[in-house]
């Protein structure tokens, strides 16, 4: 697959030097391991040198300085050239550096026009309250689905309303482009494994035996997690955290039963589950719910961590 | 906090509109003064009850109506925006990284920010900004 990036989620807030930041390495390492390739669209490439031109540009600057002041104490030191000791980071090199393919993609003409066209005329995808009409985000777009139309799929990692507005869905969809905002996302989409997948799947491991053991879900012996989409955590005041995602389950009769499940569970204790909008195939299964344990759990660490913030507030 | 000394400061560190405190613990707390009341996001090294955040490798991402703002790592202490444009921020045990800036051994006082941090740069001691809302716990 290929995975088509902005540059807002290749963002750094420094000067990559050796390596991109640890999340975005983390990411391309995966995508590497899995054989996907990565396309910079040549928009994105010219942001990113932009936005790290500035960091090279403030440390020489910040060599200059030392210089000065040490030329002022008259400290002898060897005459160094700032702007020759520091070069400016190579996108490229960066993202193979993480053993994964990428290809710099500049756009065509074909690209340009559709993107002036779109631009001026304020079609799809741009969203119908945002002021500017940004030629950069339409370009990267036109890119992507060029890519995407061309081979049948590919995703684009990027934050931009305009490139995440529902107003792209249809031309999108047309093309094979999945649009992802982050990288969790992404890592389900390509079925690679999230941290918070890896915790729901140890929770589930725990109590897949009794979900079987009952009947009120079309779960069998050899039934099993297969994917765990869209998480959302929040912890309680007693200590204790919810879970809800989409999962998929194998049954172990040849079918798939999909689900929003919510767990509640404090570190690998469960105390309850609950499956909604559940469905085996096109049958509608009946919402479920099982309190696992009772709750025994200490609302100590919360209490702690609460005194603390307020004392240093002055409540 | 990170070597930095903050006397009579309010906030210690305002990244964007979300106020950074250090407890006696050395324990990190977030707090968001966007809306008209102030919201703890993370209290003590971990999301604070009843926020929606998401695990990620070395830690978690707070989410907003959906939307990723930020991660905040518990062992390096670092916060990095995600829908937020901000430079990050670590704060060591010897100072206080944000973005390519290393701050150290300094002290701020009197001020009702100690240190802010927006999209367009870096500022030491300064007012409360207006329209922010008290922080409480």
């Amino acid at each position: 697959m290929k995975i088509i990036f902005n540059s807002d989620l290749l963002f750094a807030t420094y000067l990559v030097e050796d390596r991109l930041p640890k999340a975005i390495f983390e990411f391309l390492q995966a995508c590497g391991e899995k054989g996907h390739e990565i396309c910079i669209p040549e928009t994105t490439l010219l942001e990113f040198n932009r936005k790290q031109a500035e960091f090279v540009e403030k440390e020489i600057r910040n060599l200059r300085r030392a210089r000065d002041l040490l030329d002022k104490y008259e400290v002898k030191f060897d005459d160094f050239d700032g702007s020759a000791l520091i070069s400016d980071p190579n996108l490229s090199a960066l993202i193979q550096d993480a053993g994964v393919t990428c290809t710099i993609v500049p756009p065509t003409l074909e690209d340009f026009r559709n993107a002036h066209r779109k631009a001026c005329s304020r079609e799809a995808p741009h969203p119908p309250d945002i002021k500017s009409d940004e030629m950069r985000d339409l370009v990267i777009w036109e890119i992507a689905l060029r890519i995407a139309g061309s081979e049948n799929c590919a995703i684009l990692m990027s934050r931009d309303e305009l490139h995440t507005h529902h107003r792209g869905d249809q031309e999108a969809s047309d093309c094979g482009l999945i649009r992802c905002d982050s990288f969790e996302r992404a890592y389900e989409l390509l079925s690679i494994e999230t941290e918070s997948g890896r915790v729901i799947r140890q929770l589930i491991a725990t109590v897949i035996g009794e979900l079987i053991a009952g009947d009120d879900l079309p779960l069998r012996d050899g039934a099993q997690l297969v994917s765990i989409e869209r998480p959302v955590f929040f912890d309680t005041d007693m200590g204790t955290t919810f879970v809800s995602a989409e999962s998929k389950f194998s049954t172990g009769t040849g079918t798939e039963l999909t689900a929003t499940i919510s767990i509640e569970y404090a570190g690998t204790s469960v105390f309850s589950i609950k499956f909604e909008d559940a469905k085996e195939g096109d049958s509608e299964i009946e919402n479920f719910s099982r309190d696992i344990a009772e709750q025994a759990v200490s609302t100590a660490d919360v209490v702690d961590r609460k005194r603390d913030l307020s004392e240093l507030i002055g409540e | 906090m990170g070597s930095h000394s903050f006397r009579n400061v309010e906030i210690p560190i305002l990244w964007g509109k979300r106020a950074i405190l250090q407890d006696k613990k050395g324990r990190i707390s977030i707090i968001s003064l966007e809306g008209e009341k102030a919201e703890l996001e993370i209290l003590g090294n971990k999301p604070a009850p009843k926020i929606e955040y998401e695990l990620v490798s070395n830690g978690f991402k707070i989410m907003r109506f959906g939307k990723d703002v930020y991660s905040f790592n518990p062992n390096s202490r670092t916060i990095t925006g995600l829908s937020l444009m901000l430079p990050e921020i670590e704060i060591g045990r010897d100072g206080i990284r944000i973005g390519s800036n290393m701050l150290s051994g300094g002290m701020v006082s009197g001020f009702g920010v100690g240190i802010v941090v927006d999209e367009h740069g870096i500022a030491m001691g300064a007012p409360l900004p207006e329209g922010l809302a008290r922080l409480v716990v």
